[in-house]
Order: C-alpha cells, then structure tokens, then sequence
C-alpha cells in the first residue's frame, strides 16, 4: 500500500528527532499557564520555512500535541489548567494531587492523552473526508445549542448550591460581551478604558480565577502545598494501566466526542473536555466520586482533549477551513509554504499529508515516555520545593505568561483584578468554573443566537431556525437528558432496589 | 478552589453574605442593562438577556437568604494577614508593570512574595540561596520571551522618561 | 514545573547562541544606515489570518534587501483596537512598525470608545488589498450577477449573505451594493472569513459576501459572480468586475503599516522606500497573486490622500448603516 510507504517516510531520523523535540518542548510551553499551543506554533512558524513541508508539519503537529498534553501538569499539580483545554483536568486531577496520588494522576493523564491523540490521528488518517462534512452540517443555531449545552455541564459540575454556579455562569457570560462585539461592531462596557478595550481575554482569565485563589491559599498555612508521595513509590504504571484497562470505555467515548467537536470550526479543546466530562460522570456507577479525585474524570478530559488534535486536522486538512486557532497559524503557513488545502491533500498532495498523519503518529507515541520523565520530576519538584519559593514562582510565571498571550500590560491587570475578585466570589459559594465556562462559551452562544435570528428573519420562521432543524433537535435531546437524569440519578439513590447492577 | 467539599469540615453559616453577594449581583444587573442602552439593538440583546437572567437568579438567592439559612462556603483557616498581602502584592505588581518596567517589578514583586510565603526563621545562607534562585527564574524567563521568542517585554515607562 | 524548566536551560541557551551566531553571519552584508537592527512589526490580530499571511511573505524579502530580520509579534484584541490604541506609547525610532487595515481604522474611531484616532496612526505605506467580491458555490443557481439580483428582487430580505465582521470591508460592500442594485439582502457576520466560507460551503447562507482571497483558497467549491476591483483579475479572467457590469464598486480589505507618531519622516520614507521596493519584487509579486491579493503602491507622501479617497467612499453608506442602529 502507497500510504504505509508515505507513513513510514515519517521514520526518517530527522523527522524523529523533530517529533521528539517538538513534543518536549510543546509539554514546557503547555504546562507553562499562559504559553498557550498558538503562540508555541506562531513562534516557530519562521523556523519552518527552511525546512521541506513534511518536516515544517511534523515539528508543527509535535509541538501542538504535546502543548494540549502540557496543560495537564499545572492542572493537576497548581489547579491552574495550562491551557483551556485542560480545565476540566483540575476537576479531578488537583484533588488526587491534593490527596498524594498526584504521580496517579500525571501517569493516567499521559496515557489517556497518548491513547486520545491516536484515536485522533487515526480518525483523521481513515475519515478525514468523510468527517469533514460533519463541520459544514452545524450552522449558527447549532453552535449556539451547542454553547447551551455546555452550559448544562454547571448543573453537573456544581458541588454545593447550584443557584450560586448558575450566577457565576450568567457573570462569565456577562463578562464575556465586554469589548468588541463580533456582531454589530460595537464596543461595550469598555467605559472609555484601554484596559478594557480589547475585552476579557479568555486564558488571561482563566489564570486569575484559578491560580490567583491557589496562591492565596498557599500563602495563608505553613503546610505542604500537596501530600508527598510514599517513597520508592515509582510512577504507579502498572497501577495506571490498569485504572485505564477498566476505563477503557470512558477513553474511547471521550474520544470520539474529542474528534468530533474538533471538526467543529471554533468549538474547541475546552468544550470537548467539558462535555466529556460530563458524559463520564453521567455513565459513571459512582457520580459522587467526581470532583473529589476520581481517576476517570482525568482519563475523560485527557483523551478527549487530545483528541482534538488529530481531529482539528480534519477539516483544515480537508477544507482549509482550521478547526481551532493552532490550525490556523498551521494553515497559514502551509499556505506561504504555497500549499493548498482541500482535495488535493488527499489527492495530488497525499504524500506530504500521510507522512505529516505518521510523523503525528510518532509524536504521539513518544508522548508516552517523555510525558512520564518529565512527569516523574514535576511531580516531585512542585512537592519538594519551599513555598517561599514556590509562590513567588507561581505568580511570576502567571503574570509573564497573561503578558505574553497578547503582548498586552493591561491583559496582566485584568487578570490580576479578576483573581482578586475570583477569590473573594470564591468565598462567598461561586466557584471560578461556571465563571469560566460562561467567559468561553458566551462568544459562541451569542454569535450563534444572533446569526440565528437574522436568518429566522430573513426567512420569516424564527421557530422553525431555532428548533426545525434536525441537528438542532438532536442537540436539545441532548440537553434536555443531560439536565434530567441527574434528577432521575438522585431519584434512583433514594430508591436502591432498582438500580441496575 | 473547585469542587473539593471536605465533609468533615464544617460549614461557614453564609446566610447574611449571600444577601450582600445577591444585592451586588442585582447592582452588577441593573448596570449592566443601564450601560449598555447605548449599545445597537444587534449587539444589546445578549448582555441585556443574560443581564435579566442574573437578575432573576439574584432575586432568588435573595429570597432563599431571607428564608433558610444556608451554609455554603467552607471554614478558611491560617493567616489572613498574609493573604490580604498576597492579593495586594500582585495587584500592585500588575498595576506597575507597564509603569516599572517588567524586570523591576517582577523583581520586587517576587522578593516581596517570597517573604509572605515563608513561615520559618530566615539565615543568611537561606536568604541567599532563595534570593538565588528567585532572581535565576526571572532572569531565565527574562531570556526565554525576550531573547529567545522575540516577545518584546514592557521596558517601563517611568525609565523612558528619565 | 521550575525544576524541569531549568534542566532544559542549558538546551535552550545553546540554542539560543546558535541563533545569535546564524544571524551574525548572515548580518551586515548591506552597509544601510537603516535599520540599524532587527525591526518588531506587529500584527493588530491573531496569527493565522490574511494580515499574518500577508506579512510573513514580506519577511523573508525584507531580510535579503536589509539584511536585519523583520520580526513578527501578534496583539490582538478589540478588532485591532488595541494594538492600534498602544501604538503611539511604543518606541518612535522606526524599528517598530504596526500593520494598518482599512476599512477598520477610518471606521473604529467613530465610536468614541475606540481608544485611537485614525490621525494618530502615521501610516507610511499601503501595499496591497483583497478585493471584496460575491462568491456563491459552484452548485448554486446564481450563475451570474443578474440571476442573483432577479433572485433578491423576487423575495425582499430573503437571501442571506455571510461575511466577515460588521462594519467590515465586506459589510461596506454589501451595503453599497445594495443601495447600487436596489435590491434589499440580509447579511450575516461571522467572525473572520473562514466561519464565513464555512457557512457558505455548508449552505447556511445563499451567497457571501467574502474576497478574491476566499475563493483562491477554495477554488474547487466556490466561484465569484464579480469582483470588485478595477480590471479582471489575472487568476480569475472568467470573472467579471463589477465595473464592466455596470455597478460602480471597487475596493476591499486594504493593509498597510503605520509608525508612532513621533517617528521622523525620513524614516517613514526609508521604511516606505524599503517595502516599495519588496512590492516590486517579482517572486514576491507571483506569490501574492496566487492568494488572490492585489498588491497596490501607496507610498508615504501619498498616503493622506489616499485615506481621503477611501473614507469618501465610505461615507454615504456609513450615514445609512448608522440610522439603521
């Protein structure tokens, strides 16, 4: 067969180390809050135009992975995701870290992350065109079920009062229109300030709410930031692999959902983590566990944000049109590299694409024991080092890393403010994840909802956009199970004699 | 911090802040819509919406908080001194970025950090092996953003000036 | 997380060496008094779009002519906004230059909370533009402009048209159109081109208003009803331009690069001398062509004239868009 050919042309040594390089490096810059994967793929972009296009891709592709891997460390071990797609990580990988099984935690998210990312790949390398239809199906209304939908992920996230997570959502969505609206152009709620101009920006946010409250808690006691391991303990890996074995339909369902949201221009790594997540924790027989150190909601998050990856190639690959913002910067230099996606990628082309999916395949894969090694000393570091250390660390990085996303000194003060904040909403039941949720998902909800309605106008049916589309209905399915069997869950607890084994 | 309810702990009586907390949210609604009248329709009809929506929610915590008494929030333990510092430090840190320049702030602001976060005694060898380290992390990512990535770091206003 | 960070300082300290060395060598090979070093140019949005695209062609021939490295920082935020509103803070010594788009910068500033003043950005060159253009699918039934005028004169409102942004190029020439043909359309912004063409390719909207740029890279699915520019475009000699249809429209998304304010002239006319001299370029040229730009040559001198010229011609339709607020 021509493609295994092409697939091994990835083998070259040079590739290899290429892979290899980019995947350590992207695991740094990931786990760094703030260096996100786009930046990591911008800076490099120049590098790549020395080199042939497979090789440009592979080291590109590398870097991606392991950048969306990276987000995990300084979610389980800071509480602080690395990048948006690891938010749901620090669901369940901050308290297991919290409890001394952070080693646990780092090993199930490294293979759970490897395992998504070939599922990925391969759903990329096999359905790629096919898949790719899948993109242009959703329209406006679809997105913006789909915001909704990942709204009703609060009601399953929230310990403690819902109505609170519901206010800190509706504070998120809120905080979310500040700045520039898409639709209508205007400026809102910038109150003639520089410092608000350019809006909330999401990862800058996304580091004050969570990290500025973890700092806040170190300082506050003398005691260990986490519970040390046991000595001589190792890396658990027989221990991981077997959580893994009986998760292994945890992984794959959160994999597909991972592709499949990828494909969705614009939807991205945090939305299929998020409702991962919540798929796991619905199917799961013990859904109390959740949020307090439960191995399968790492194992959920981190295969499907992976996922993403091979996924976001789908439609950037296929149609030229880039699934999320690293395959944007990715596209746009295939495009000065004078590539042109679409068919003939998988056509004329074909060569530079499967030996870019091999050289992905390779990174993944070598994922698995850099992501270990590195893990490994993380780990201990964050354990061993003194706070005096560790906190003036903590908010350098946070402040350099929101400096950098956009160049930005006012981005830094806007995060600081909003972790003051966060703290102090922290302390009165509103937790910084609904705020979160609604910061991301607002863009997408309100462009959907607006788009939907001038379209209901213009066809003189607002019901029949908003709910006649079969899409539509399926996602409003969706919602509506994901917002009564939690009721129905609780309702079995009371009556024990019917639950299913 | 997210999701981690201890049941051991016992809970802080929230009663009377979720009273002030639904009276600020109110105040943020009304704002909200008040502000934004000048907004085009296009663009209005989001934040008004999920303005009205917090609104709505608001009103019913108010209500909850004036009928039951609710225990929401987990007791806090440990020094709240330091805690008001840590906030403080950082909001100056960020406020002086652009003003100080990053390595002057960034230095201070971590030397500052590093005497709240540490609990025991300080020698001299402790003092210079910590300071060591600290000014190593700045310079290191000092190096890395504006050597190595070309992210040209806030040189400080107040030094252009002299 | 520090641990392993400084295991890796070794690493990347070499490599950091290595790069200084690569450029030494490759260094002064050209004894210009400008630039005396590498020169930060800024790009008011995310990477991955047409203004990165666009420049990351220009670096590398700004490299062989000046022999300094033109690096490329991204400062996205408030459709360019804030970028635009720092502008004048940063350093006046021209080896730090901002890219400029129009409609955008004659346009934010009318809202009083733009944070900047088309007056403050000291543009010293605009050097290409993508031509708005009507673009359908290849299926669609419009096969040309007047079907999809009979088709928008039958049902009022009812063809929907995507596009990138509001108060965009492609909002403006929507508008225009609309007044030109007497015809009443709906049109639908998305953020950026590609949700744009993505709703196009998925027939969510009828046609979209997009640029030559889209259909350059899409050029197996969709095709252009008109172009808006002067003369057909060499690419495109099956499309016709508006102008030779009958309707009066010409212009797109025009880029350039501005100085702060207090940056000498001669300096902006050096800059400007140095990216005329890249437009000229003929590798540079053909590249640009096949991504569907139109490279144009508004030098520094010329500049205010030109930005006269473009916000006349915005300014019927932006008293329309502003009463329909």
């Amino acid at each position: 067969m021509e493609i295994f050919s092409y697939l091994l042309a990835a083998l070259t040594p040079v590739n290899l180390m290429l892979a290899v390089l980019g995947v350590s490096a992207g695991i740094v810059i990931g786990a760094l809050p703030g260096l996100s994967a786009t930046m990591a793929v911008a800076v490099l972009v120049p590098i790549t135009f020395g080199m042939s296009p497979e090789a440009a891709l592979i080291l590109l592709g590398a870097i991606y992975t392991g950048a969306i891997y990276g987000g995990s460390y300084s979610a389980i071990l800071i509480n602080t995701p690395g990048t948006p797609s690891a938010i749901a990580t620090t669901f369940d990988g901050y308290p297991m870290a919290r409890k001394g099984d952070g080693d646990l935690a780092v090993t199930l998210s490294t293979m759970s992350s490897t395992a998504g990312g070939l599922f990925g790949v391969l759903a990329l390398v096999t359905l790629g065109p096919l898949l790719a239809t899948i993109a242009l199906k959703f329209g406006p209304v679809e997105y913006f079920w789909l915001a909704i939908f990942g709204l009703t992920v609060i009601s399953a996230l929230s310990e403690g009062s819902t109505l609170k997570a519901f206010i800190g959502a509706a504070i998120g969505l809120l905080l979310s229109t500040v700045g520039l609206a898409v639709v209508g152009g205007d400026v809102r709620y910038a109150f003639g300030s520089q410092f608000l101009l350019g809006g909330v920006e999401q990862i800058s946010a996304l580091i004050g709410l969570y990290c500025i409250p973890v700092l806040i808690d170190l300082v506050a006691k003398p005691d260990a930031h986490l519970q040390a391991p046991e000595k001589g303990r190792g890396l658990r890996i027989a221990e991981g692999f077997g959580l893994m074995w009986r998760g292994k339909f945890n992984a794959l369902r959160s994999s597909i959902i991972g592709t499949i949201v990828a494909i969705l221009p614009g939807a991205g790594g945090s939305i299929a983590s998020l409702v991962s997540y919540s798929e796991a924790r619905r199917a799961s027989k013990n859904p109390e566990a959740f949020g307090k150190g439960e191995p399968n909601g790492v194992i959920a998050t981190e295969s499907s944000n992976n996922a993403t990856v091979g996924g976001g190639f789908i439609p950037t690959l296929v149609l030229g049109i880039p699934g999320t913002p690293p395959d944007a910067v990715i596209l746009g230099a295939l495009l000065v590299q004078g590539f042109r996606t679409g068919p003939e990628m998988f056509g004329a082309n074909s060569a530079v694409t499967y030996t870019f999916v091999g050289g992905l395949l390779v990174a993944t894969l070598v994922m698995l024991p850099i992501g270990l090694l590195i893990g490994r000393y993380a780990f201990k570091s964050i354990v061993s080092i003194p706070k005096a250390l560790l906190v003036p660390a903590i908010a350098f990085m946070t402040i350099i890393g929101t400096y950098a996303i956009r160049n930005n000194p006012f981005d830094v003060v806007v995060m600081v403010v909003l972790g003051a904040l966060g703290w102090v909403l922290c302390r009165y039941g509103i937790k910084p994840s609904p705020i979160v949720l609604g910061l991301i998902l607002g863009p997408i909800a309100e462009q959907g909802f607006v788009q939907g309605y001038l379209m209901g106008n213009a066809t003189g049916s607002l019901g029949a956009v908003f709910f006649g589309r079969p899409l539509s209905m399926g996602i409003i399915a969706l919602i509506l199970l994901s917002t009564l069997i939690p009721l129905w869950n609780s309702w079995r607890r009371q009556h024990p004699k019917e639950a299913l084994s | 911090m997210s999701n981690q309810t201890q049941p051991n702990v016992p809970q802080r009586d929230t009663t009377r802040s979720d009273r002030l907390l639904a009276l600020t949210m109110l105040a943020i609604g009304f704002g909200a819509i008040w502000f934004g009248r000048d907004i085009s329709p296009m663009a209005r009809v989001f934040p008004t919406t999920m303005a009205v929506v917090l609104l709505v929610l608001s009103a019913l915590l108010l209500c909850k908080a004036f009928i039951r008494r609710s225990h929401e929030a987990p007791h806090e333990t440990g020094s709240v001194p330091r805690r008001l510092l840590l906030v403080a430090v950082i909001l100056v840190w960020g406020f002086t970025l652009n003003w100080l320049g990053f390595i002057a702030s960034s230095v201070a602001g971590v030397a500052v950090l590093a005497l709240i976060g540490h609990f025991q005694g300080w020698t001299p060898r402790r003092a210079l092996t910590y300071g060591l380290a600290l000014l190593a992390t700045v310079a290191f990512f000092y190096l890395l953003f504006d050597v190595l990535l070309d992210v040209p770091l806030p040189a400080g206003t107040l030094w252009q000036r002299l | 997380m520090r641990l392993f960070t400084w295991s890796k300082l070794p690493c990347l300290a070499r490599l950091a060496g290595a790069c200084l060395a690569a450029l030494s060598l490759i260094g002064p090979a050209h004894a210009a008094d400008f630039p005396e070093r590498n020169v930060q140019y800024i790009i008011p949005f995310v990477p991955g779009g047409e203004s990165d695209i666009s420049a990351r062609l220009q670096q590398k021939y700004f490299e062989e002519l000046t022999g300094k490295q033109l690096i490329i920082q991204y400062m996205a935020g408030g459709g360019g906004a804030v970028a635009w509103s720092q502008l004048n803070g940063m350093p006046a010594d021209g080896h730090t230059i901002m890219g400029t788009n129009l409609p955008h910068i004659i346009i934010k500033p009318m809202d009083k909370s733009a944070g900047f003043k088309t007056e403050d950005l000291k543009d010293f060159y605009y050097f290409h533009f993508s031509p708005d253009a009507l673009v359908v699918t290849n299926d669609s039934p419009y096969k040309t402009l007047d079907d999809f005028i009979a088709a928008a004169k039958q049902a009022p409102g009812a063809v929907m048209l995507s596009g990138s942004g509001t108060q965009s190029s492609n909002d403006l020439s929507h508008a225009k159109f609309d007044k030109m043909a007497g015809i009443t359309t709906t049109y639908i912004p998305f953020k950026g081109t590609g949700e744009a063409v993505t709703a196009l390719l998925g027939k969510q909207v009828n046609a979209s208003w997009g640029y030559s740029t889209v259909v350059a890279n899409h050029r197996d699915k969709t095709r252009m009803l008109a172009v808006a520019t002067d003369e057909r475009m060499p690419m495109f000699p099956d499309v016709p331009t508006f102008k030779e249809l009958g309707y009066d429209l010409t212009g797109g998304a025009y880029r350039g690069m501005a100085v702060p304010k207090a940056t000498p002239d001669e300096t902006a006319q050096k800059l400007a001398d140095i990216f005329g001299q890249i437009n000229q370029n003929p590798e540079f040229r053909k590249k640009m062509d096949e991504l569907g730009f139109v490279l144009v040559d508004e030098p520094f001198k010329q500049v205010p004239a030109f930005l006269a010229k473009q916000k006349e011609s915005y300014a019927p339709v932006l008293e329309q868009l502003n009463a329909a607020k």
